[in-house]
């Protein structure tokens, strides 16, 4: 499987299909963060919040680099379905961290972060915040992917919703939170230092919604 | 391996393509996967290689290594040959991919280093074939593997199905051009009405139909020729 997900990895990279939404969100964030001089953790919480989109597209993107008889053959060569899309969702998860590291280190070099904030914490929350949305974003990509949408409309259509569901059923007010992932949470957590706690319950949920997301696309998968 | 009562479709509401196939494949056996164009060749062969799920029915002792065929190269990724074909032999967990053994026999040396997306549609077929053969298969599933290919290559394939064959694996192979008169001992599998049946291949006693065109000055001539020969003429028109 290891070798699948390389393989993968190399042509989305060579087929430079990636670049373009990353590149243009990393451009926003030093835009919105350049000088700023800002506490780590709400600028943080606010990139994990508007790459969370980007990070959903990406994964789309990785996952419909490949022609679709392609994916047949690397099923029969790995003997298992499971395997292959297994191996999918760990190179798309895999393409994600580039962009991820980038987002951390983009507020040191445009001063969007205050000196004195630099510190193991700080990036740890940082990384947090990242991490935490990366499962739920993967989820929505690979829903939205073309072996499940058909066509590049409905793909849209659903990474679109998506997205403005959970900014819709996200906010303090709403009653089913949980519905969605929690991409107003981790800005509103860290900008209210909501403590360690908070930051679990918000892990808990993200993880609870991720793992029924992508169980999902496994069952989908398994049944074609 | 032992298809028992399989019926699948590709979406619910849509016409049966297979419709309670019923049939056994055993060891060192070849099969051609007959039947007119959208009678479901294809989808037995994709059903055989595990890639689509019968809605009733099972698929039982499928073999652990398939060699699978499909009638195109997914050429629109950015490999060249040499690469591709290895990536598919780690992809299979091997260590040594015989990458350049299988290119030698099919005469694909000078293409190792040529794009997929810049290869000819034969040239395609032949990594296609490869990628399919890079471990020893123990189920070889090849849709229409004569396809494009010249003549060189036409004539390697009875010899690799009868090599895997001779190893004790299955071999499917659907064929449409009337080529499987060069595999001797092959079964034929009519794919039918969403049904399956065994047939006597021409080879094995059976009769084939085969067009010519003559020249029209040479017509009677030849006719008396064939039937001369024993041959039983079906119909004579002009071009």
């Amino acid at each position: 499987m290891t070798a699948l997900v390389r393989m993968r990895l190399i042509s989305f990279v060579r087929s430079q299909r990636g670049l373009i939404a990353p590149a243009g969100v990393l451009l926003l964030l030093a835009a919105l963060q350049a000088g700023g001089q800002g506490q780590a953790a709400e600028v943080y919480g606010l990139s994990a919040m508007i790459l969370f989109p980007v990070l959903a597209v990406q994964a789309k993107l990785f996952l419909d680099t490949e022609p679709d008889g392609q994916r047949g053959l690397a099923a029969v060569a790995l003997g298992s379905q499971v395997r292959e899309v297994t191996a999918g969702l760990l190179a798309a998860a895999a393409a994600m961290l580039p962009v991820m590291g980038a987002s951390l280190l983009l507020p040191w070099l445009v001063g969007g972060i205050r000196a004195g904030d630099l510190s193991p914490r700080s990036v740890a929350v940082g990384a947090w915040a990242h991490l935490v949305l990366a499962p739920a974003a993967l989820a929505i990509g690979a829903w939205a992917s073309r072996v499940v949408t058909k066509a590049a409309g409905p793909g849209a259509l659903l990474l679109t919703g998506s997205v403005i569901l959970a900014a819709v059923l996200d906010q303090r007010w709403s009653p089913v939170p949980w519905l969605v992932p929690p991409m107003l949470s981790v800005p509103r957590a860290l900008y209210e230092n909501s403590g360690a706690a908070g930051l679990l319950l918000i892990t808990v949920l993200a993880l609870a919604w991720s793992t029924v997301a992508i169980g999902a696309y496994y069952f989908y998968r398994s049944r074609r | 391996m032992q298809f028992d009562d399989v019926w699948l479709r590709y979406s619910p509401g849509e016409p049966w393509v297979l419709g309670g196939v019923t049939a056994t494949f055993g060891p060192g056996e070849v099969i051609v996967v007959c039947g007119r164009n959208g009678e479901g060749k294809s989808t037995m062969l994709q059903a055989a290689a595990g890639l689509l799920r019968p809605a009733r029915g099972r698929i039982t002792d499928r073999p652990a290594v398939i060699g699978w065929v499909p009638d195109q190269l997914p050429a629109g990724q950015p490999f060249t040959v040499g690469e591709y074909l290895t990536h598919m032999g780690r992809v299979r967990g091997l260590r040594s991919v015989p990458v350049v053994a299988w290119a030698e026999r099919l005469h694909l040396t000078q293409f190792l280093g040529v794009r997929l997306t810049a290869l000819s549609k034969g040239t395609a077929r032949k990594v296609c074939l490869v990628q399919g053969l890079l471990a020893p298969p123990d189920l070889l599933i090849l849709d229409e593997p004569w396809d494009g290919l010249d003549t060189q290559a036409r004539e390697e394939i009875p010899a690799i199905i009868a090599e895997v064959a001779e190893r004790g694996g299955t071999v499917l192979v659907s064929d449409h051009r009337g080529e499987a008169v060069r595999l001797p001992g092959a079964r034929g599998l009519l794919i039918e009405g969403g049904g399956a049946r065994f047939f006597a291949l021409p080879g094995a006693g059976g009769r084939s139909v085969v067009e010519v065109t003559v020249a029209e000055e040479r017509l009677p001539e030849t006719m008396a020729l064939l039937r001369a020969a024993g041959h039983h003429d079906i119909q004579v028109r002009a071009r």
